[in-house]
């Protein structure tokens, strides 16, 4: 039977086939989905905010939250595993703005999200295999290891 | 916890009259009261939440001014249909979506309520709080804090949260839903300062 592994906001975790990763309650949140078809095998980070702030101090799982740290963590344990990054593709989704009429706030973040998710991955050559972000709306995603199949559930 | 006990005590008045707000606009008994309230992460919060996954419908206003927040209104779907028919006086059970009129209704009562707990906090710190137009959305409850949360995020991963759930039971039905307010951790510091000035 497949291990379901439920990813909570701002971390990440690496898996197997037949495992299945989820993260849900993305707003302006990214889920970004790593996977290698050959080894079905893959990563997924429930990301907050595009870059790390500038600190001297270590790099710790706290730091899962940031798109620069969790990409480049999750690629780290995945060549770990003897999987080079020519063999991942990604799929990535999220960064809504879930009320763009609101007032006193700029609200961006979202955007924000998704342009440094893409420049992230495009910097290590990985292909963005699908993508579904921004609109208005939370989003809910299940990762099967399996074959790669991402599903993404919307509230309407 | 020390904070929100040294708020409540200062802001007594606040769970009264928040409870009269509501009683008043719905025509009801209100049992409102405060749980699981204080310092957490930004990466604690949907846990925080206690049901981050389920859909509700959010009356969402942002707080500016000297210390700056978020209050969020959650209301389960049936909640927020309730609520509507209780605050325009119709029968329970004849809204069954939420189109502009009800949506007027729930935003009239974000405004209100949401004005009460600014007030009272304000007024009780000596601090300048105003708030912003209600905006009204229905989603996952996680995700509707997302964007909150981010940006608080950008400048520290602590924040003050406080929750004041209420119950209703209007005709043996039962209404829920939940006030939720978030300050960033600047804010935080400030209601602090002000708190140990307003004791001391």
């Amino acid at each position: 039977m497949s291990e379901i592994i439920d990813i909570a906001m701002g971390d990440l975790y690496v898996a197997s086939a037949p495992a299945t990763l989820t993260t849900s309650s993305i707003g302006s949140c990214l889920a970004v989905c790593l996977f290698s078809h050959t080894d079905r095998t893959g990563a997924l980070a429930h990301i907050m905010l595009p870059e790390r702030p500038q600190s001297l101090d270590q790099i710790t799982e706290a730091d899962y939250k940031y798109a620069d740290v969790a990409i480049a963590v999750m690629i780290k344990e995945l060549e770990k595993l003897g999987i080079p990054r020519t063999r991942l593709i990604a799929k990535v989704s999220g960064g809504a703005n879930m009320f763009p009429s609101v007032q006193g706030r700029s609200h961006k973040i979202g955007e924000k999200n998704i342009s440094a998710v893409q420049q992230l991955l495009a910097s290590y050559s990985i292909r963005i295999a699908a993508e579904d972000t921004g609109g208005t709306s939370g989003r809910a995603v299940t990762f099967d290891l399996a074959n790669g199949l991402v599903t993404i559930k919307v509230t309407i | 916890m020390e904070i929100v006990t040294e708020l409540l005590s200062l802001t007594t008045s606040l769970q009264k009259k928040l409870n009269e707000a509501m009683s008043s606009l719905t025509r009801q008994t209100v049992d409102l009261s405060i749980k699981d309230s204080g310092i957490l992460t930004t990466t604690e919060v949907h846990q925080w939440l206690e049901a981050p996954d389920n859909a509700y419908t959010a009356i969402y206003v942002p707080i500016i001014g000297e210390v700056t927040g978020d209050i969020f209104v959650f209301l389960p779907e049936q909640s927020a249909h309730a609520i509507a028919d209780l605050m325009i006086g119709n029968p329970l059970g004849t809204t069954t979506m939420i189109t502009e009129f009800e949506g007027s209704a729930l935003k009239e009562m974000g405004n209100i309520t949401t004005g009460v707990i600014v007030t009272e906090i304000a007024d009780a710190l000596k601090i300048s709080m105003m708030l912003t137009t209600p905006n009204l959305a229905s989603d996952m409850v996680g995700a509707l804090v997302d964007q909150v949360l981010i940006e608080y995020g950008e400048v520290s991963d602590k924040l003050l949260g406080l929750q004041f759930p209420f119950i209703i039971k209007p005709q043996g039905t039962e209404i829920t839903g939940s006030f939720i307010l978030f300050f960033d951790k600047a804010s935080s510091d400030i209601i602090t300062k002000k708190l140990s000035g307003a004791t001391s």
